[in-house]
């Protein structure tokens, strides 16, 4: 495995596959090759990013398969990929919401399978790109093409209203990119300024290595810091959010919550670690943002009654969290959203996949149309309650492991905070049961002439797309210890390196008295 | 030899005739003569400063902007050919379609 | 002892036998399945305890750590069983009662079209109350804290199709995940004092309570009042105590096991398990014991109002458990658990004799439509009997030394004083009323019931909707109660009676022994009056069961003897009589103050402020097309326009490069 390209494949592949697709003829409505040779790529390609995961040592500090190769020398860009504990599960994560979201989506892509099907592996392959990216021309690059794709699905295959939603979305999220443009030029210019004897570069290893005044690094964290913000999206910044995901094709959407996830990323692998004072500073005003996300993203997402809008603004209260764990610059915390965000990916498309297939039964995405499905489909209720219940953190499950640890660490550092972000959890209660319950419980009704699909239950198809995502719902919840492990090396590092490059500040990396070290089951006897 | 500075007045009067003249005339043709009017002007400030400074570059340059200026009329006479099957009509008055 | 995660894995197999292929079983199997699986876990956990017991008194607590669950940077939470007395008892009382209550739904339910979820669910339980009892850290105790609450709400939900029962279900939820946020705000705080969740330290590391001196009283206070709202929650002490009664739109055996038996108890549990942090907060202990008494006292007067069997059951439960929250308050936590185990026994005995009642009925719950069943179901007549007597604290039933140690301790302990141990007093003369009116008019006077209009109407019963119009001619007989029901019945009704024998003080000291390795002082002997049967615990005892045949006699007379006299009272204080109808108004209360006003916020936020919001958005967007339509205006299309443009552009540039010169 070591000479493989394997991070370079990984991008490519879904790109190669999808202008593949793009020559493949459609054959009338739904038919044709197109989704077939997709789905037949994305398998591939999870089928490595299995395999990177696997491969990836548990606990494995500093960057692995790391791909360099020269690309614009004139300005010192790069193409430069790389996977550590900060990435590597979402690589994973992607390659896997791919094959998925393309099997949801199998009956509904519409007039145009060959298109549906190409853009979202172009989302997985640009997503993967801007993952791995650690040069930032490179990872810019990838980060405005992943816009692409999605507009195209929105403005293709989107509701009633996709050209404002589509136009609305590709807009708002490009405005805080230009920022991060202008504060990435920035740094590059004032790092071939610092270091005049070597080739000027865009290598985020290199530019790390910049010293930025205090005052400065404010500015330029801010520029970084807005386009993650929106992205992400953190309160008030998330109007484009509900709009966007209630005219997207919501199959697609299983995939789209990773562009979400990506700013979430970001701030990471680039915000943090470049500008750790102004981080210092900022990040607590940008915490309370997030926690404001998770209580008003409760709140509204309980008035809703699409059951995408709902969900809509459920992912805000859930990145919201996200965003809190980042945020508090706990280790623990950190850990926490890494995995909190592949719960969110998981719980999510299963969610969006379950509400599409409930909309294809019966016509509607209108809780107020519906209730008392339960007793159609046993099977699809048994999934919803799973996703539904991973979604609002029952202890056992997914969520909860990400949720704890987010808030436990929170509260070290910030303990007003976390203490407002736990009621999330109730009021994720809230809302989650409104949508579970009010569509599936109570007496049965739905719209009429719903047809004859209307009374089947999950597809074999169906449930193939549902499976491994319920599966790793439980997994991760009951064992993950593999995914945890994954990640603490990177983590423990990006925190011991900002710790030191503001000395002065207080540190949130000392962990408390630590336990002793455990070996496997103690024998009492 | 004639001092430099009269050639440059002379190129600044055509530079001048060819401003006004696209300014103020409705035809065409006239505005693309006075087009190739001003590029001349041009053309004579750079072969004027070869020939005072010995040098081959300007002389070169005017090369390069006679043949955009036979590039440039070439594309303007399709489009103005094109317009005037059209319209009936090639006054540049009439030709407002890419108001915003 | 190692053995023990075996406990947990039979239930887990009784679960996944269910969900993933029960639909290939034979009818009966999903219970028979689930109650084999019970059957063996109780196996495992008598095998443990017999083996916990072998050891010596100082080494009964032993870490069985299966696995490293959650290993982060400077924080591993081990997936740990913690065996000592404590939770092997609970092991005990939940596979055994647990076991019991399976065996006695396969025959409630065997004509349920649901059987499947059933069992499946109640696997769930099981298996969530071991991880919840078992747990040898907090988040793992979350763990198990939230999949019970799960297992409740789906098992309240079993006739999801009921708006009642979908909306009893939700907030019997929400209700314990607003428990769930104070606990884990509870281990967090913990987490940021002490460094780590587990209970009890490993090797070098210290646990949570061995660090417990030398902490702030404060952040204790904080920790263990934060851990209490989980507590209350769970078992549904006041205020929070208004999911309960709902819960009983869940089948019958549902309400014996999880919202009598075993789940609300584990408020009661946490309290105990988590002893070292109380003690050494004062104050909260001074909140456990009113809260506590307040409950007990307040849920035994909603009893007596109720109509409907099972709620009368309910508010008994709450009542019950107020007793054992005022027991530990006092730092009678040996108190408290025996009334715990005591309590499971007769209040699953009462539940599944008036589940009988109810379905040979038909799904009948109104006690004003009951009436006359002792010759009609005498099996159900003599097991509530036998229960009533035992929560009546009548000697020598298993109620009477345990609510008796109870009572003594809220007088005489250091903690406890005279108002509590009246109130406790007052309380048991009207747990004997209640139950014993609820008895009467089931089971005696004239049959009031109509087997045709109880048919499809009668909530809680488990008929599809198709079916309870199925208008079967000869279905209108009675149900009499199958073997599998009788069993039950007859195994909890012996140790309704014998269960208390444990602890007679005096004659046997079986449970002090048996709970001497986890409390430093499982009884409040340490009070200055003394205890181990002396003068002032008899004579708590003459007057407790005095009070307890004054409440029998009283029903007796209001329900049996003298029947104009109960509807003469209702009337004559119409006033106290609505007030108890109306629960005291909590749930009213509830509902404008959380349930409304969160979804008029919610609407206001969502159509206002929202949209607000979203309108700047567009706004800004919509500065920018204004300022192009304005600009617009510039672009004439005129060729020699633009030509004027480029020229005044290029004079003014020249202006500029020749003036700076200038000026330079």
């Amino acid at each position: 495995m070591s000479g493989l390209p394997i991070l370079s494949i990984l991008v490519f592949l879904p790109v190669v596959a999808a202008i593949l697709c793009l020559v493949l003829p459609d054959r009338g409505e739904g038919a044709g090759p197109a989704r077939i040779v997709a789905l037949v790529a994305s398998l591939v390609a999870l089928a490595l990013a299995i395999l990177l995961l696997i491969d990836f040592p548990p606990g494995a500090q500093g960057l692995r398969y790391e791909e360099r190769a020269s690309w614009i020398p004139a300005i010192g860009a790069s193409y430069h990929l790389g996977v550590d504990g900060l990435n590597v599960l979402l690589v994973f994560l992607t390659a896997l919401l791919t094959p998925v979201a393309l099997l949801a989506s199998w009956d509904a892509m519409g007039r145009s399978p060959r298109l549906f099907s190409a853009f979202l592996l172009l989302l997985e392959g640009t997503v993967i790109g801007a993952l791995t990216a650690l040069d930032l021309v490179l990872y810019f690059v990838f980060w405005e093409a992943m816009l692409v794709p999605m507009y195209l699905l929105i403005a293709t295959f989107g509701g009633a209203r996709r050209g404002y939603a589509a136009l609305k979305f590709f807009i708002y999220t490009s405005v805080g990119s230009l920022l991060m443009l202008v504060a990435i030029l920035y740094v590059y210019f004032l790092h071939s300024a610092q270091n005049v004897e070597v080739a000027a570069s865009f290598d985020l290893a290199d530019l790390l290595a910049t010293t930025i005044s205090p005052g400065l690094q404010r500015w330029l964290f801010l520029a970084f810091a807005l386009a993650y913000a929106i992205k992400l999206p953190l309160f008030p910044l998330h109007t484009w959010l509900p709009d966007t995901y209630t005219q997207a094709p919501v199959t697609a959407l299983i995939l789209a919550t990773m562009l979400v996830k990506v700013g979430a990323y970001s701030f990471l692998r680039f915000a943090i670690p470049l500008f750790p004072q102004a981080s210092a500073e900022i990040l607590p005003i940008l915490a309370i943002l997030a926690t404001i996300g998770i209580v008003y993203g409760g709140i509204v997402s309980a008035a809703q009654r699409d059951m995408v809008r709902l969900l809509a603004f459920s992912s805000l209260a859930h990145l919201g969290f996200i965003a809190l764990g980042l945020f508090a610059l706990d280790a623990r915390a950190i850990q926490g959203s890494i995995l909190q965000m592949v719960n969110h990916g998981l719980s999510a498309g299963a969610l969006f996949a379950l509400v599409a297939m409930i909309a294809a039964r019966v016509g509607t995405f209108d809780l107020a149309a519906v209730g008392g499905l339960a007793r159609r489909w046993p099977v699809l209720t048994g999934c919803f309650l799973l996703a539904a219940f991973s979604s609002l953190g029952l202890p056992g499950l997914n969520g909860f492991v990400g949720e704890f640890l987010i808030l436990l660490g929170a509260f070290r550092t910030h303990p007003v905070l976390a203490t407002v972000g736990t009621f999330g959890v109730l009021l994720a209660a809230v809302y989650m049961l409104r949508l579970f319950v009010g569509a599936m419980y109570g007496p049965e009704r739905a719209p009429s002439g719903a047809g004859a699909r209307a009374s089947r239950d999950l597809s074999p198809r169906e449930l193939a797309a549902l499976a491994p995502l319920l599966l790793l719902i439980v997994w991760i919840g009951v064992y993950p210890a593999p995914f945890l492990r994954r990640t603490e090396g990177a983590v423990s590092q990006l925190v011991t390196n900002i710790a030191a490059a503001r000395e002065g500040t207080p540190l949130t990396i000392a962990p408390p008295p630590r336990d002793a070290a455990l070996t496997p089951p103690e024998h009492t006897r | 030899m004639a001092p430099l500075a009269y050639y440059f007045i002379l190129s600044a009067i055509l530079f001048t005739t060819g401003v006004i003249g696209v300014l103020i005339r409705k035809n065409p043709l006239i505005m693309f003569m006075s087009i190739e009017l001003m590029l001349n002007s041009a053309n004579l400030s750079f072969a004027s400063f070869a020939r005072y400074r010995n040098g081959l570059d300007g002389q070169v340059i005017a090369f390069f902007i006679m043949t955009v200026a036979a590039a440039e009329v070439v594309v303007g006479l399709a489009i103005i050919v094109s317009i005037f099957r059209t319209r009936a009509s090639v006054d540049v008055d009439d030709v407002n379609t890419l108001k915003g | 002892m190692d053995l023990v995660w075996l406990t947990l894995l039979f239930p887990l197999l009784g679960f996944a036998v269910n969900a993933l292929l029960g639909g290939r079983l034979p009818r009966r199997a999903p219970g028979i399945v689930a109650s084999l699986a019970m059957l063996a876990a109780f196996a495992v956990a008598i095998y443990v305890t017999a083996d916990l017991l072998a050891l010596p008194h100082e080494q009964q607590g032993r870490d069985v750590i299966l696995y490293n669950w959650v290993p982060v940077a400077g924080l591993t939470v081990p997936l740990g069983l913690w065996v000592d007395p404590l939770s092997a008892l609970m092991l005990l009382i939940v596979t055994g009662v647990g076991f019991l209550i399976f065996v006695y739904a396969t025959g409630y339910m065997a004509d349920d079209e649901g059987q499947r979820r059933f069992f499946a669910n109640m696997s769930i339980f099981v298996l969530a109350m071991l991880v919840l009892v078992l747990a040898d850290n907090f988040m793992l105790l979350l763990v198990g804290w939230g999949g019970v609450g799960f297992a409740s709400y789906a098992l309240i939900a079993h006739y999801f199709w009921r708006p009642e029962a979908a909306g009893a279900a939700v907030k019997a939820f929400v209700v314990n995940t607003l428990g769930d946020v104070g606990m884990m705000l509870g281990m967090f705080l913990m987490f940021r004092e002490f460094g780590t969740l587990q209970y009890f330290g490993r090797g070098t590391a210290p646990g949570v309570f061995d660090q417990v001196a030398g902490t702030g009283v404060g952040t204790l206070a904080a920790i263990t009042l934060l851990l209490l709202v989980g507590a209350v929650a769970k078992s549904g002490q006041f205020p929070l105590h208004v999911w309960l009664p709902d819960a009983m739109a869940g089948p019958t055996p549902v309400s014996a096991l999880i919202h009598a038996a075993t789940m609300v108890t584990a408020g009661v549990y946490l309290l105990a398990r988590a002893w070292p942090l109380y003690e050494a907060a004062p104050f909260t202990l001074g909140v456990i014991i009113w809260l506590g008494a307040i409950t007990m006292v307040g849920a035994a007067l909603l009893g007596v109002a109720q109509s409907n069997i099972k709620r009368v059951l309910a508010y008994s439960t709450i009542s019950q458990l107020g007793y054992m929250f005022l027991a530990a308050g006092v730092g009678a936590y040996g108190a408290a658990v025996f009334h715990l185990m005591t309590h499971a026994f007769f209040k699953a005995l009462l539940f599944l004799a008036a589940g009988v009642a109810i379905h040979a009925l038909h799904g009948e719950e109104e006690l004003p439509r009951m009436g006359g069943l002792r010759r009609v179901v005498p099996s159900a007549w003599l097991a509530f009997g036998v229960g009533g007597l035992a929560i009546a604290g009548i000697p020598p039933f298993s109620g009477f030394f345990s609510k008796d140690e109870i009572i003594w301790s809220a007088f005489f302990s250091a903690r406890g004083n005279a108002l509590l141990g009246l109130l406790a007093l007052l309380t048991g003369g009207l747990t004997a009323f209640y139950v014993f009116r609820a008895f009467f008019l089931a089971f005696y006077g004239a049959a009031r019931y109509n087997l045709h209009a109880a048919e499809g109407a009668a909530p809680g019963h488990g008929h599809e909707p198709a079916q309870e119009h199925d208008d079967q001619p000869g279905d209108h007989a009675i149900h009499a109660p199958s073997f599998e029901m009788k069993l039950p019945l007859a195994v909890l009704g012996v140790l309704a009676v014998v269960g208390g024998w444990a602890l007679i003080p005096g004659l046997t000291t079986l449970f002090e022994e048996y709970l001497e390795p986890v409390f430093a002082f499982p009884f409040a002997y340490a009070s200055p009056v003394g205890h181990a049967g002396g003068a002032s615990y008899w004579t708590v005892a003459v007057v407790a069961a005095l009070t307890g045949l004054a409440g029998i006699g009283l029903a007796y007379v209001l329900y049996v003897a003298r029947p104009a006299l109960a509807t003469g009272l209702a009337t004559r204080f119409a006033g106290a009589h609505r007030l108890l109808d109306r629960r005291y108004y909590i749930d009213a209360f509830y509902d404008l103050a959380f349930v409304r006003s969160f979804r008029a916020l919610a609407r206001a936020l969502s159509d206002g402020f929202d949209r607000l919001l979203d309108d700047l958005v567009d706004g800004v967007a919509a500065i920018f097309r204004e300022a192009s339509e304005a600009l617009r205006e510039v672009q004439t299309g005129y060729v020699r326009n633009y030509a004027l443009m480029i020229l005044g552009g290029t004079v003014l540039i020249f202006a500029f490069v020749v003036f700076r010169g200038l000026v330079q």
